[in-house]
């Protein structure tokens, strides 16, 4: 392993599983995630954020939950710096991407990892090779991407399923596949945007239990769901958004206060 | 080396994905190219034509019948020390006449029916270094005129003049005309690496969302747009090579005196050119195209 990321995952080392802060605005960037303040309003004059203070501490499992609309995207997009607050400070990391120049984005994506409810695998590429692309276009060689590859198509259980396409798999195989891509560059933070929308009721619990299982071995999970059922079952940390503001934030919360 | 790999090989599947238009952008360049290749090889015989004929430019003075040869040799020394005239020579009647003879031998139109007195004046023929001296040289010297020695000055480079013009009207209609060929092969080059692009959305958006680094996601685009040129300047420089000879050899017998040389040294000076132009054209318009789309 030549590059400088810690070990998310399967190493075990990651012990400190410290419970969250609970919500008390911004801790000055204690979290590994801390947006102060941010507002975000989109140039066709959407407020789609309003004044949301939120700290995710290392190790965290997060829910955002609320209506299509509440601002559960935006956040999303806030954190992989797809798109910049019209004020306030986004922290990941303790980087402050906000102020991050653009050369900068790419060391920030190889580090939090992104699921998608469309999955947005590749077609014309296997299991592996869609796996394995996250690596290679991000300058790493062959043998790197390869073990790499293994390692998280182990851990999200599709080793056998390796050689075939996205076509031939099940809703629940290509989520999989798009979890392993998300994994195999070892990020700290994994965001899941609705990722068992596209599922049914089983699949999506065997999702679920495969993201619990990555955020027990040390990764940072925020997942942006519409599924009351996992929410409750979970009873994790809730933040419930409101037209573009934090209405409620729970430590072992449920979908609907 | 995974990199190189990955870029290459996306370039080349790039290219082919939509062969129709890659393969017209590579004819458009080519097209373009091949003007260029020509406006080169064009300047370069006009060139070799302009240098010809002013080693050819000459001034004569023709001189009194009475004027003493000591006077004649100190004038021809004195012309001589101006360093815009290569040489001087001195042609005394008789030389003249004998040349005079010489051409009406070859020539039946021209008959010497009375050779008994030789109306011919002696001279001095003053061959120039350049052309544009000529007026100059020549101004100095009708100052010398009714002092005895020169009777006239005989001065004709109006032939080098439209040339020179001929030479200036060519190359800037050759840029013109190369100009708006340029912005048309860029304009393609645009379109063809923008459908590329189109086509690629899907793993471009993949890459983003990775980290993969701006660079990274463009290089295939660029290659792609700089193997269009390399393949339009290989098309433009197989048509250069199997023309040469003949236009070469057709130019030099309409042209007769000028030396138009193809010769191996400017060929791979016009390859390098032309490859060169390819690359940066190719280059270039991927790089215009590409940046739009990863500027949002």
């Amino acid at each position: 392993m030549s590059w400088a990321l810690p070990p998310a995952y399967g190493s075990g080392e990651d012990t400190n599983e410290q419970p969250a802060a609970l919500p008390s605005g911004a801790q000055g960037g204690l979290g590994l995630i801390t947006l102060d303040d941010v507002s975000k309003r989109y140039p066709n004059g959407t407020e789609a954020l309003r004044d949301v203070d939120l700290d995710i501490g290392d190790g965290d499992f997060v829910f955002l939950v609320g209506s299509s609309g509440a601002g559960k995207s935006t956040i999303i997009r806030l954190l992989i710096r797809e798109e910049l607050p019209t004020t306030g400070h986004v922290f990941v990391d303790g980087q402050d991407i906000v102020r991050m120049r653009r050369s900068q984005v790419p060391r920030l994506r190889r580090r939090v990892g992104v699921v998608f409810q469309d999955f947005k695998l590749l077609p014309r590429r296997t299991v592996a090779e869609n796996v394995a692309f996250a690596l290679l276009v991000t300058g790493h060689s062959d043998e790197e991407a390869r073990e790499e590859t293994d390692r998280a198509l182990t851990l999200v259980g599709l080793a056998p399923r390796r050689d075939h396409f996205p076509d031939q798999l099940s809703g629940g195989e290509q989520q999989r596949t798009a979890i392993a891509r998300a994994l195999v560059s070892r990020p700290k933070i994994l965001i899941a945007d609705e990722p068992t929308g596209n599922l049914d009721p089983v699949t999506s619990w065997e999702i679920i239990k495969l993201l619990v299982r990555v955020n027990e071995l040390g990764t940072t999970m925020v997942m942006a769901t519409h599924n009351a059922e996992i929410v409750n079952a979970l009873r994790r940390r809730v933040v419930h958004l409101d037209h573009g503001t934090v209405v409620r934030d729970e430590r072992q919360g449920l979908y609907a206060a | 080396m995974t990199r190189l790999n990955y870029v290459l090989l996306a370039a080349w599947q790039g290219f082919w994905r939509n062969p129709v238009m890659s393969l017209a952008s590579t004819f458009t360049v080519g097209l373009m190219l091949l003007l260029f290749a020509f406006m080169l090889a064009t300047d370069r015989g006009l060139q070799a034509a302009v240098g010809v004929l002013e080693s050819k430019v000459e001034l004569a003075l023709f001189l009194e019948d009475d004027a003493r040869v000591s006077d004649i040799l100190a004038l021809k020394a004195r012309i001589e020390t101006d360093p815009a005239v290569s040489r001087v020579d001195f042609v005394t009647k008789e030389q003249a006449m004998q040349r005079l003879t010489d051409i009406a031998a070859t020539r039946k139109d021209i008959q010497i029916v009375d050779i008994s007195s030789n109306p011919l004046p002696a001279s001095l023929e003053i061959k120039l270094a350049h052309a544009q001296d000529a007026a100059r040289v020549s101004a100095n010297l009708r100052a010398e005129v009714g002092g005895g020695v020169v009777h006239e000055v005989v001065d004709n480079p109006s032939v080098v003049d439209k040339l020179l013009t001929v030479t200036r009207v060519l190359s800037f209609g050759g840029v013109a005309v190369l100009s708006m060929m340029l912005i048309v092969a860029l304009f393609v080059i645009v379109n063809t690496i923008r459908i590329a692009v189109h086509a690629r959305r899907d793993e471009i958006e993949i890459m983003k969302l990775v980290g993969a680094t701006d660079w990274f996601v463009r290089w295939p685009f660029v290659l792609e747009g700089m193997l269009v040129g390399t393949l339009g300047a290989v098309a433009a420089l197989t048509v250069v090579v199997i023309a040469a000879g003949p236009v070469t050899s057709s130019l030099v017998a309409f042209l007769e005196i000028v030396p138009l040389s193809l010769e191996s040294a400017f060929l791979w000076q016009l390859a390098a050119s032309v490859f060169g132009l390819a690359l940066l054209v190719g280059g270039a318009g991927a790089m215009l195209s590409v940046r739009a789309h990863l500027a949002k």
